[in-house]
């Protein structure tokens, strides 16, 4: 979970700091709202899903800040699907800007494994895809 | 190595492959054959040993759990969405652990009103986490554990989220049980226990959760921030009645609200601490005026509600309790280390809890003198409290990988 960002063993309620250099922590700046798994830390990449898992079409979103160019970039949150968790591999629990159920497109407790291959729907891991530029 | 003992094609094995002790019980469990017909067996549940045999020889049995109480606690472990997982059976006057259930795949569990029976909702693949997908209602005797209805749903309706209690329920005469379908469009499935089948998945518009105010009338909320009425028959035929909008776009309500079926009480706190109350009593959503858990001052030093089970609610006092602590904006799910308590009533604040450790989770028992649950995920410990006094009293640990859900039941 969110315990496992270095600077958030120290305070799991400290505020978001976000770092451009290292894809596997959970303060990466694109895995602002992750809920899960890293895929780059069990075969996948930023953007690509392990050997043997199915990738999601669906996806909830997130505007996540960069701060190397300091502008601000719509994630799209993707599942990996059709293998059990990859428990003890990057798990991180970020919440920013992330909303209720009753606001699905900003929730990430939402197994958003919809339109995967082979209807898979067994919760691997996340990948942090950019999809446009956020306000 | 004892099982292959006990089997008598075993034996000769390990005779030959063993000297010393394995030898030594190996004669012990010939003589305790011979002497079970020749001693006239067991009397009372007490072996009998034969004379001059001062070796004693164990009963063995299967426990049951005690009959439940009010402080009957089930701790669910969704273990990060792994595909197994677990439900820890507690006694909470004795902080011991009583059992356990398998479940699989981010499970509902649900608890009889008179506490006669638990159950969970789950789901399970043919191949671990892949294969064929079968979503499923399991019942269980709150004593033996053992299952005594299994219920398959057709065509996968389960909607797979991070448990939130409410999105699987009972009606409170224990014979229909309720969950919520996600996609391909939002509908509540109606499952009845005595017909031990799924009647029918009732079409609902984009509305979330399920506040079951009698046998056949259920309450959800709704995007558009009004709460929904479903009114529904047996056969699964249903209207919906939609009520104002009671909270504003911005206005975030937590995905676990406490509800208490008996008090007819949705307790809703967003996450500034904003907290609002639905009465649902009669089959009508009455909205009462809504509290603030923090004055400004406070929420300027950053006070505010966070973790996963954030609010409880004890229907004889008229009590809500709130996990909360300083954090930054954005931060809602981390947990928490301080419990508020307010009257219901009014939203006065009554008690200010220092938990001393870090919680995911709160829960109270329904008794007079009520029993305050706090789980911790990281330190996978159950940590119950007085929870007049807040005094930590016992804890049980050990709940698995990341333990997260409590239910209760207000026998």
């Amino acid at each position: 979970g969110r315990a496992e960002a270095a600077d958030a063993v120290a305070n799991p309620r400290g505020k978001w700091t976000p770092q451009d250099h290292d894809v596997q922590a959970c303060n990466y700046w694109r895995h602002c709202s992750i809920d899960g798994n890293i895929c780059d830390c069990s075969g996948g990449s930023l953007t690509s899903c392990p050997p043997g898992t199915k990738l999601a079409s669906s996806s909830w979103v997130a505007s996540c800040y960069n701060p190397t160019d300091k502008q601000s970039y719509l994630i799209s949150y993707r599942d990996c699907c059709g293998r059990n968790v990859t428990t003890g591999r990057c798990g991180c629990f970020n919440t920013e800007g992330e909303l209720p159920v009753y606001r699905p497109e900003y929730g990430n407790d939402i197994i958003w494994c919809f339109g995967a291959e082979d209807d898979a729907m067994s919760y691997h891991c996340t990948i942090s895809p950019i999809v446009g530029k956020a306000g | 190595m004892t099982h292959a003992h006990g089997r008598s094609t075993g034996l000769p094995i390990s005779r030959a492959t063993m000297a010393g002790a394995a030898t030594a019980l190996a004669l012990l469990l010939s003589a305790t054959a011979l002497a079970q017909p020749a001693g006239g067996g067991r009397i009372g549940g007490q072996s009998q040993p034969p004379a001059g045999q001062e070796l004693p020889v164990d009963d063995t049995s299967v426990e049951q759990a005690p009959a439940p109480n009010a402080r009957r606690i089930y701790v669910s472990d969704p273990a990060h969405f792994a595909v197994l997982t677990q439900l820890f059976t507690i006694d909470g006057d004795k902080g011991k652990l009583l059992g356990m259930s398998d479940t699989g795949f981010v499970p509902n569990t649900v608890v009889a009103s008179d506490g006669s029976f638990f159950g969970t909702a789950s789901t399970v693949w043919s191949r671990l986490g892949h294969g064929k997908r079968t979503d499923y209602i399991e019942i269980l005797d709150a004593r033996t554990h053992n299952p005594i209805i299994d219920i398959e749903l057709p065509k996968d309706p389960r909607f797979l989220v991070g448990t939130y209690p409410m999105m699987t329920t009972l009606t409170p005469d224990n014979k229909s049980l309720l969950f919520y379908q996600f996609s391909p469009s939002p509908a509540v499935g109606l499952v009845s226990l005595t017909d031990k089948k799924l009647v029918k998945m009732m079409d609902v518009p984009d509305c979330y959760h399920i506040f079951p105010s009698d046998n056949n009338n259920f309450f959800m909320h709704c995007r558009d921030g009004s709460m929904l009425k479903v009114t529904f028959k047996a056969d699964g035929s249903a209207e919906r009645k939609k009520t104002q909008v009671f909270h504003k776009e911005d206005e975030y309500l937590y995905n676990t609200p406490a509800y208490s079926a008996k008090a007819g009480r949705i307790v809703w706190p967003t996450y500034t601490g904003k907290t609002f109350q639905v009465d649902v009593t009669g089959n009508e959503a009455k909205f009462m005026p809504a509290f603030e858990a923090f004055s400004d001052e406070e929420k300027a030093q950053g006070w505010a509600p966070g973790g996963w089970q954030v609010v409880a609610y004890h229907r004889e006092s008229d009590r809500v309790f709130l996990l909360a602590d300083q954090r930054a904006k954005w931060t809602h799910k981390s947990p928490s280390r301080f419990v508020f308590v307010f009257e219901g009533k009014t939203g006065k604040r009554l008690n200010k809890i220092d938990l001393g450790h870090e919680t995911d989770s709160i829960a109270v028992s329904q008794d007079k003198t009520p029993q305050l649950y706090a789980l911790s995920s990281a330190q996978k410990t159950l940590f119950i409290h007085d929870a007049e006094s807040g005094k930590e009293v016992s804890k049980v640990d050990r709940l698995g990988h990341s333990p997260l859900v409590i239910n209760t039941s207000d026998m």
